[in-house]
């Protein structure tokens, strides 16, 4: 009965990501041809050195700065421990338009330095964020967030007594950083840091903005300059066969060490305090990402938002009544379901089950817009066979359930990695405990199990709900007729070029992701 | 199960009552806001309501391909017209039978079957920065692979349709040899790498990173207007505006357009709004408010745009554009414009 019902789910998830997937076969053509010749390994080699240094600079930023304001105490070191979460609220595409304005030709820091030292543009030209290394500090200020909160919200579970053995034994700190914790840590940091590696795979705003040629881009102009939808689906599809198989690796490695579960000691870590020097480079360490993924682009938006009030129309308080609305709802939704598949999981731990488990991930791993495809290529199938069977004329491709529906399937993965890297760290002794007194697998899973997850399934609900407050490619081809979100009014100003204009839905993003945010820290940081 | 059992109910009757009403419906890849306010004066004036779903072409068009015989798209419209020729090609357009188009549109700017027209055409120009370039050192396309200009040429990427249809335009003119030599040459002449949009280009050039900039004639109007960004009105004082060819074939123009869909519901309509949409009234809106230029004989232009000049357009009938869109990618990628 699971096994059929899991069935059943799995295809309604699976169905559009696999009828890309399936396009690795698709014969080849001349648009292939000419990809391999002469872009393909530019595409892998930029995807992989562009990925490799955001994920780089967030696992250094994201852990570290974690580790120190949990275990030290140090000048506002309170404060910053919640304002780390902060740049969470930021679209990538978005940063990456403020710092336009200060970095590159014509921008503020560029002229500064060129005034200052006499220097021409060029000479100053490393500070652009129209470049790779611009790309990459946009995207390490919009994704380091979630290695620092999978860090922090393991280090809570930590006990204060693992880090005194550790200073009785002798380490140093650098050592109890990373011989002890790190490894200790790795299963939670794996899941934030493959977050930070989907998000830069599949993020399409920033790579065309930055000028840099990644997998994506490279889909996008086979599909749109070579009007070849096969050949583009045929990188995709090559993407995630990678994707997919570093998700076998990394399991695999992890399963060779075996984590088990410390024990669960009630004595949360107590701060110790820092000397005034030492406190003052931890506050510079943790201070500089605040700085640069909030409270710089936030002075932008806000100056650009004051510039643009005529623009709060009625239009506007529709779409962010629309986004409010139907982030709500399908963020539900996607917990709801994502809570399902960790019972078929917990109900049967099996390799099919893990495949589905890494095949629905891929859902986030690739531009929005290509699993749109998927979407609209499974629903408009359904459609057909709806409209044989009832003479109405209502789509389901055309409606709001579309949208709801590519919502789902793109960030399953967002929650379910969470509640399963969660429930992978429940010991099996409470499963041999709860067969004991007799429970079977649902009751198992529902009095046992659940209670345990509480708190993770609160975060991935809000983190999926901030998600899909950013989410635009998706969107701008699954809406129905007329439906603006504060996403899509952002688009189209900047599809005019119109940066300023934009601020006023991209701020309205932004706010309403802060009170996500908000809601997050209260929920893993000061309990 | 009686939850689910009313909701469909109800959005079935929320279906039926709407598809009552007189309506259009409208893929469109156009994203200006002056289009809204075109759309409710046509709504006010016929009583037809017109939806729009607004997203990339390419990806409409796969919709409207996966859609088939159910798609709820009676016009396509685009920003480019390489995406209505493909969609032409995969046959998801009917000719346009209308008259009046028919005597609005010159035939160079529509399809030779009806299946797509123009609605208003923009010019791919040079820029050049006034204190270090003289206009009378300015004459070509061709020209700009010349080294004299070495160092000299920013631009959008090749991923941008603008950009390839200007690739096109020279496969079409001066054959794929010398559409080749074409590119190696502006190339080689690249100041950087491409990047940024049309409005970067032009903030590049004032800002001395390079002297030519090929960017799309509206952007120069709306910079020039843009009360709130101070930068961009500095830079776009800085450059001068030339058309290139003008004594040959004439600069190159590109389209925003629209065709019908193969399976449109609510044909009639549809041809009253592109109707509508060529009329005087309107084309002067699309002249004044985006600075595009009008497709209609006639139609005044705006202020800023006429102060450029009248200008010999290429000739070329547009669908060639759309037939060399693929060659001029994949030459791009061979010589490496990224």
């Amino acid at each position: 009965m699971i096994r059929l019902n899991q069935t059943i789910l799995s295809v309604l998830f699976l169905a559009p990501i696999i009828s890309i997937l399936l396009y690795i076969f698709a014969p080849t053509s001349d648009a292939w041809e000419h990809i391999v010749t002469y872009k393909l390994w530019t595409y892998l080699l930029n995807t992989f050195v562009f990925v490799f240094f955001v994920a780089s600079f967030s696992l250094i930023f994201g852990t570290l700065s974690a580790y120190l304001t949990t275990t030290y105490r140090f000048f506002f070191s309170k404060t910053l421990e919640l304002a780390l979460v902060l740049p969470l609220a930021f679209p990538a595409y978005i940063l990456a338009y403020m710092y336009s304005g200060i970095f590159g030709a014509g921008a503020s820091f560029n002229l500064f330095l060129q005034e200052t030292f006499s220097l021409s543009y060029t000479q100053t030209s490393f500070f652009d964020i129209l470049s790779f290394q611009g790309g990459v500090f946009v995207s390490f200020c919009a994704f380091y967030p979630y290695v620092y909160l999978s860090t922090k919200a393991a280090l809570k579970q930590e006990s204060s007594s693992l880090l005194e053995t550790a200073r009785i034994q002798g380490m140093g700190e650098f050592s109890i950083f990373f011989k002890l914790i790190l490894p200790l840590l790795r299963p939670s940091i794996v899941i934030g840091l493959s977050f930070v590696i989907m998000e830069s795979i599949s993020d399409f705003g920033v790579a065309d903005y930055c000028g840099i040629e990644t997998m994506v881009i490279g889909i996008f102009r086979t599909w749109e300059g070579m009007q070849d939808l096969m050949a583009a689906a045929k990188l995709s599809a090559l993407l995630m066969v990678i994707i997919l198989a570093v998700f076998y690796i990394e399991n695999w490695q992890r399963g060779k060490r075996g984590f088990a579960s410390s024990a669960k000691n009630l004595r949360p870590i107590t701060p110790k305090k820092l000397p005034p020097i030492k406190s003052f480079f931890a506050f510079l360490f943790c201070f500089f990402p605040v700085l640069v993924g909030f409270l710089v682009p936030m002075f932008f938006l806000i100056k650009w938002f004051f510039m643009s009030l005529e623009l709060i129309d009625e239009e506007y308080f529709t779409a962010f009544i629309n986004t409010a609305k139907i982030s709500l709802i399908s963020s539900l939704l996607i917990v709801f379901f994502a809570i399902i598949f960790a019972y078929f999981l917990h109900a049967k731990n099996d390799a099919i089950s893990k495949l589905g488990i890494h095949l629905s991930k891929l859902g986030y791993a690739v531009a929005g817009a290509v699993i749109a495809m998927g979407i609209i290529v499974v629903l408009t199938n359904i459609d057909k066979l709806q409209l044989y069977f009832f003479d109405t004329n209502f789509l389901i491709s055309a409606s709001i359930i579309a949208l709801i529906y590519g919502y789902c399937v793109r960030f399953l993965a967002v929650g379910l990695s969470n509640i399963e890297g969660s429930m992978a760290k429940i010991p099996p002794s409470y499963d041999d405990a709860a067969k004991v007194m007799g429970y079977g697998k649902l009751a198992t899973f529902m009095r046992v199990k659940l209670p345990i997850l509480k708190a993770t399934i609160g975060i991935s609900l809000i983190i999926v709900l901030i998600e899909i407050l950013k989410e635009l490619p998706l969107t701008l081809i699954l809406r129905p007729f007329n439906f603006q979100s504060l996403a899509t009014m952002t688009y189209e100003f900047n599809f005019q070029e119109m940066l300023i204009e934009s601020s006023v839905s991209a701020i309205s993003i932004v706010f309403l992701a802060l009170i996500s945010v908000i809601i997050l820290i209260q929920t893993t940081i000061r309990k | 199960m009686k939850f689910i059992q009313v909701f469909v109910a109800s959005l079935l009757l929320v279906t039926f009552a709407q598809a009552k009403k007189e309506v259009v419906n409208l893929y469109s890849h156009r994203h200006y806001d002056v289009d809204k306010e075109i759309y409710k004066s046509f709504e006010k004036k016929t009583g037809i309501k017109v939806n729009v779903v607004k997203a990339k072409a390419s990806q409409l068009i796969k919709k409207i391909a996966q859609e088939g015989k159910n798609t709820p798209a009676d016009i396509l419209m685009t920003a480019d017209v390489a995406r209505l020729y493909k969609a032409k090609k995969d046959g998801l357009l009917q000719p346009l039978k209308s008259k009046y188009i028919e005597k609005a549109v010159p035939k160079n700017l529509r399809d030779g079957d009806m299946q797509w027209i123009a609605l208003t055409k923009r010019a791919r120009i040079i820029v050049y920065a006034k204190d270090r370039v003289k206009k009378s050192e300015l004459s070509t396309y061709e020209d700009l692979a010349s080294p004299k200009w070495k160092g000299k040429i920013v631009t959008r990427s090749s991923s941008h349709p603008y950009n390839q249809s200007l690739i096109a335009s020279i496969i079409a003119n001066d054959t794929l040899t010398g559409a080749k030599k074409w590119i190696k040459g502006v190339v080689a002449n690249f100041a950087r790498t491409p990047k940024g949009n049309d409005r970067a280009q032009v903030v590049a050039i004032a800002n001395g990173i390079g002297d030519l900039a090929i960017v799309n004639t509206y952007y120069i109007g709306k910079m020039i207007t843009n009360k709130k960004d101070k930068k961009q009105r500095e830079a776009v004082k800085k450059v001068g505006v030339f058309f290139p060819n003008q004594k040959g074939r004439g600069a190159h123009i590109n389209i925003s357009g629209a065709g019908i869909t193969k399976y449109a519901k609510n044909k009639k309509n549809a041809i009253k709004l592109l109707e509508f949409l060529l009329s005087k009234e309107v084309q002067e809106t699309f002249a004044a408010r985006n600075f595009e230029y009008p497709v209609l004989k006639g139609v005044k232009q705006s202020k800023i745009v006429a102060s450029w000049g009248s200008f010999v357009e290429d000739s070329l009938a547009l669908e060639k554009l759309g037939e060399l869109n693929k060659e001029a990618v994949k030459l791009a990628d061979e010589f490496g414009w990224k």
